[in-house]
């Protein structure tokens, strides 16, 4: 089965937040969680210049990923397309209590697992698989003005980032990367930023 | 996927989305008349299937629990929240007796009708005044885009803003334009231009994401735009880096221009901009040698005094440079329908009628078929109008989809003006502080509820359309119907029929019919094609265009001269700036910026759209952490900032992309709070921005620019 990605091309980024809101409308999500975020960076000082970044993030689609490994009634899993979702009923029948919601506590990216309390489930980015099914892009990447996010196979992804020079950065650091081997990927700008 | 139905209930309408003007494409899943999903339509030449948050989120605007649904009657006293429905042959019979009665006693002049942000329905509220014979139609032109088109009418010909072209542009002067928030559609081309290596100018005092980008930066003084300008045309002149074959051919008035800003070297522009004499030598080269380039001004410029003098300027920088409706450079801006504004039916107004506009924009009308439209400045003078009967009664007030209590300057001076009027008329679709001042409460019908001949879709917002076309007009589609709403058009139909007046039709068809008249279209036709396009001509001053009296761009303006106005711009300083008004500078000694576009929001629109607030929750001040610290103000907590007008609290947000001696704080309202003023006086920073002295041409007030102090809100203060 083909593996699916995301990647984020976050020099184009120009912070208006409609990859948010088209995500809420796609799942029809109250207000609390919001399973794609569009994170400031700066302004900071970087050598002569102030600079500022935009930067979007959501569930990071680990290939190992640890809110499902902590889960203990394994309501997060892999589908065959590397996409991680949740059973929705496994969740909601979960006691929270029992759980602690632990997926979410256990995640070491910006945007870790959502909890929904109409719901009563946490939720992530599920890379709008029922709309790729349907043949469409996934909505942030189809309503994106800037086309800053790409969705794809992961080795037709690979061919990108070699195209624009092999840059991506680690959002959340470089050892739970090593770990859980996320399928989204950033390629920051080529002016000089940190990330904090 | 047009028109397709897919299944018996759900539907999918094609039609334009206006939750700013921008006019993106849209498909609509309806069922059962709601809005289950909106998607971007892929067809359309702008927006190419995306959407911003404000369009995405349109389903909880439309079915929004408090939308207004049913026309209301006050039946409390004045602001106390008791309504009762009415129908609509109640409301209208109702108003049309008002007018008729104020009308028949103290004349025509005495209703003043308009519009806040323009609908699609600017041209219909004018008429609707020109036949009523009253000089007072309102539009908050006076300081947003009013003062582009005014100095366009004396500067080359056409009341209408001199657009950027980002499409095909090697250079872009984005000047108090955060143009990724305001028009976020156009964004894409603007990354696409620097992809292809375009310079980056910005003229902003504070640091957005282009500005971080920029080639140059300049982090000028609030209110020293007409000094920046000036000496950036002193430098192009005198450097001699002007299209010498353009000026020669095009421009009148070059000799005068050259002579007249000898006086504004970088060096005396200096102090008045905070920006380095040099620095200003090297902006003004970088984009008179680049090529093409072009200038995207902003409301900032617009929202000071002498705005359309200083955007005078800036016009005459893209004309110094030969960069006048050539690709890349600055557009001409001409509607397929006939000119901009040409259907407010100006001649319907008696001249004797016109002489008695209360004082304000219309002054700088032209009364030429393509100077500006009339109208009225909402400021002190109509407010002395309504409190003194000075110089003459104002006794009603109509105004369509307009909040003047959130969004005009000097919140009380506002207030107390609509607390007086006889007879006030709002039409909205949620109570606001300015509906719940009214007597009779309207309720307006959204953008998926209404059917338009989109011709005030402007290019303005979408300035690519440019490479293919010349203004394209787009047919809006009505999808639901919320209660009883209607748009304002029918409004206006049955208020004229039923007062007798002229200009105005049975059915909105029949009005569809005659905007589309022009190009031989009907509406029915255009309705199924959506979109009409026409090729785009440059150059088009080469066929005459320039309609000016010498026929050519005026540097040297002989009609403002006639008028009493200087015939070239100049160097003027706002009234409460560190420069003006020193003394009060000791008590308020910082420069207070206000209303920058926060990009979920829409002017004072969308705070109660939940998907929106939650991104934006509330309102910020944006301190430099050098002054927060000099305060004591830490991130978080709220800050109160007051000027001589009063006070206002927002809640800080520390940040370098401030000038240590300025803070910026946002336009706000609490739609959730109670009425009748919905927190105004708590976080609505119009309660402390300045209505008077105004631009005595057209009425700007100072939004930017002002003097403010800030300290922090005590615990029993905060809520």
């Amino acid at each position: 089965m083909v593996k699916y990605g995301l990647l984020i091309d976050f020099d184009r980024c120009q912070g208006c937040n409609a990859c948010e809101v088209a995500c809420k409308q796609e799942n029809e999500l109250p207000v609390g969680p919001r399973l794609k975020q569009v994170l400031t960076i700066g302004p900071e000082n970087v050598g002569q210049r102030l600079i500022m970044e935009y930067l979007p993030v959501m569930c990071m689609h680990c290939e190992n990923p640890p809110c499902a490994a902590v889960c203990p009634v394994g309501a997060i899993v892999k589908d065959a397309h590397g996409i991680t979702l949740v059973n929705e009923k496994k969740c909601h029948d979960t006691d929270k209590d029992f759980c602690k919601k632990a997926c979410i506590a256990a995640c070491p990216y910006p945007v870790p697992p959502q909890y929904n309390p109409e719901k009563d489930i946490v939720q992530m980015c599920n890379m709008c698989i029922q709309r790729v099914g349907r043949g469409e892009e996934p909505s942030c990447v189809k309503h994106c003005i800037n086309k800053v996010i790409t969705f794809g196979p992961i080795k037709e992804l690979s061919k990108i980032i070699q195209e624009r020079g092999n840059r991506t950065i680690t959002v959340g650091g470089i050892l739970p990367n090593v770990v859980c081997r996320p399928s989204v990927v950033h390629i920051p700008p080529k002016r000089p930023y940190t990330l904090e | 996927m047009k028109g397709a139905t897919k299944n018996s209930e759900e539907k999918i309408v094609k039609t334009i989305c206006f939750s700013c003007r921008g006019g993106c494409g849209v498909f609509l899943h309806v069922k059962n008349n709601e809005i289950i999903r909106v998607e971007g339509d892929p067809e359309h030449p702008g927006s190419k299937g995306t959407l911003c948050p404000k369009g995405l989120a349109v389903k909880q605007l439309v079915h929004h629990p408090d939308r207004l649904k049913y026309p209301l009657r006050r039946v409390g006293k004045r602001g106390e929240g008791k309504w009762e429905r009415i129908s609509w042959d109640q409301a209208f019979d109702e108003i049309a007796a008002r007018l008729q009665d104020i009308k028949e006693k103290y004349g025509a002049e005495a209703i003043v009708q308009g519009i806040g942000t323009g609908r699609n329905h600017n041209d219909w509220s004018a008429r609707f005044c020109n036949h009523l014979g009253t000089p007072n139609a309102n539009d908050p032109m006076h300081f947003c885009i009013g003062p582009r088109c005014v100095s366009g009418y004396f500067t080359f010909g056409i009341a209408a803003p001199l657009d950027p072209h980002y499409g095909a542009t090697n250079c872009l002067v984005a000047w108090g334009r955060n143009e990724i928030h305001s028009h976020p559609s156009n964004g894409r081309y603007i990354f696409d231009a620097f992809e292809r290596g375009s310079k980056l100018i910005v003229v902003d005092p504070r640091l957005t994401k282009l500005a971080s980008r920029a080639d140059i930066w300049l982090q000028i003084r609030p209110g020293g735009d007409s000094a920046l300008a000036l000496s950036m045309i002193h430098t192009i002149i005198g450097e001699e880096l002007y299209d010498k074959e353009f000026v020669a051919k095009w421009c009148y008035g070059f000799d005068e221009l050259k002579e007249h800003v000898e006086k504004y070297t970088p060096e005396w522009a200096e102090p008045i901009t905070w920006l380095p004499a040099e620095k200003i030598r090297e902006t003004a080269r970088l984009y008179a040698t680049t090529k093409p380039a072009c200038i995207a001004p902003g409301v900032a410029v617009e929202q000071q005094m002498n705005s359309w003098q200083t955007q005078r300027a800036l016009y005459m920088m893209a004309a110094l440079t030969g960069n006048i409706d050539v690709p890349g450079g600055n557009i001409l801006w001409v509607p397929p329908l006939g000119g901009f504004f040409l259907n407010c039916d100006n001649d319907a107004l008696p001249p004797e009628q016109r002489a008695k506009a209360i004082e304000g924009g219309c002054k700088l009308n032209g009364g030429h078929e393509w100077g500006p439209p009339n109208f009225v400045l909402e400021g002190p003078p109509l407010w002395q109008a309504i409190l003194t009967g000075k110089p003459y009664p104002v006794k009603a007030i109509f105004w369509m989809a307009h909040n003047p209590m959130v969004g005009l300057p000097n919140t009380k001076a506002v207030k107390e003006a609509l607390e007086k009027v006889e007879f006030l008329v709002v039409g909205d679709f949620f109570m606001t502080p300015t509906t719940e001042m009214a007597d009779i409460v309207l309720p307006n019908a959204t953008w998926p509820e209404r059917s338009e001949v989109g011709w005030f879709t402007t290019p303005l917002e979408h300035p690519q359309f440019w490479d293919k076309d010349e203004f394209p007009v787009f047919a809006w589609v009505k999808a639901v119907q919320v209660g009883e709403s209607k748009q304002e058009l029918e409004i206006y139909n049955e208020l004229a029929k039923r007062m007798k007046i002229g200009g105005f039709w049975d059915t909105m068809e029949e009005a569809f019919d005659f905007l589309l008249k022009p190009v031989g279209v009907t509406w029915e036709e255009f309705k199924k094609v959506g979109i009409l396009r026409k090729p785009m001509i440059w150059r088009k001053f080469e066929h005459g265009l320039f309609h000016t009296p010498s026929g050519k761009f005026e540097f040297y303006s002989e009609r403002l001269r006639e008028l009493g106005y200087p015939p070239m711009p100049e160097y003027v300083e706002g009234p409460e700036s560190p420069i003006s008004a020193s003394t009060i500078a000791r008590e308020y000694p910082l420069v207070l910026i206000t209303g920058s576009r926060i990009p979920v929001y829409y002017h004072t629109d969308q705070r109660n759209i939940p998907w929106l607030r939650e991104i934006y929750p509330v309102p910020l001040i944006e301190i430099h952490p050098d002054t927060a610290a000099e305060y004591g103000i830490k991130e978080g907590d709220w800050v109160f900032i007051e000027t001589r007008r009063g006070r206002v609290k927002q809640k800080a947000k520390i940040t370098l992309s401030i000038n240590p001696r300025v803070v910026h704080a946002v336009r706000w309202w609490y739609p959730e709070k109670p009425g009748p003023d919905h927190g105004i006086w708590e976080s609505s920073i119009n309660v402390v921005t300045l209505d008077s002295p105004y631009d005595p041409g057209i009425g700007s007030p100072t939004m930017r620019g002002l003097l403010c102090k800030i300290y922090k809100a005590t615990e029993e203060e905060k809520w």
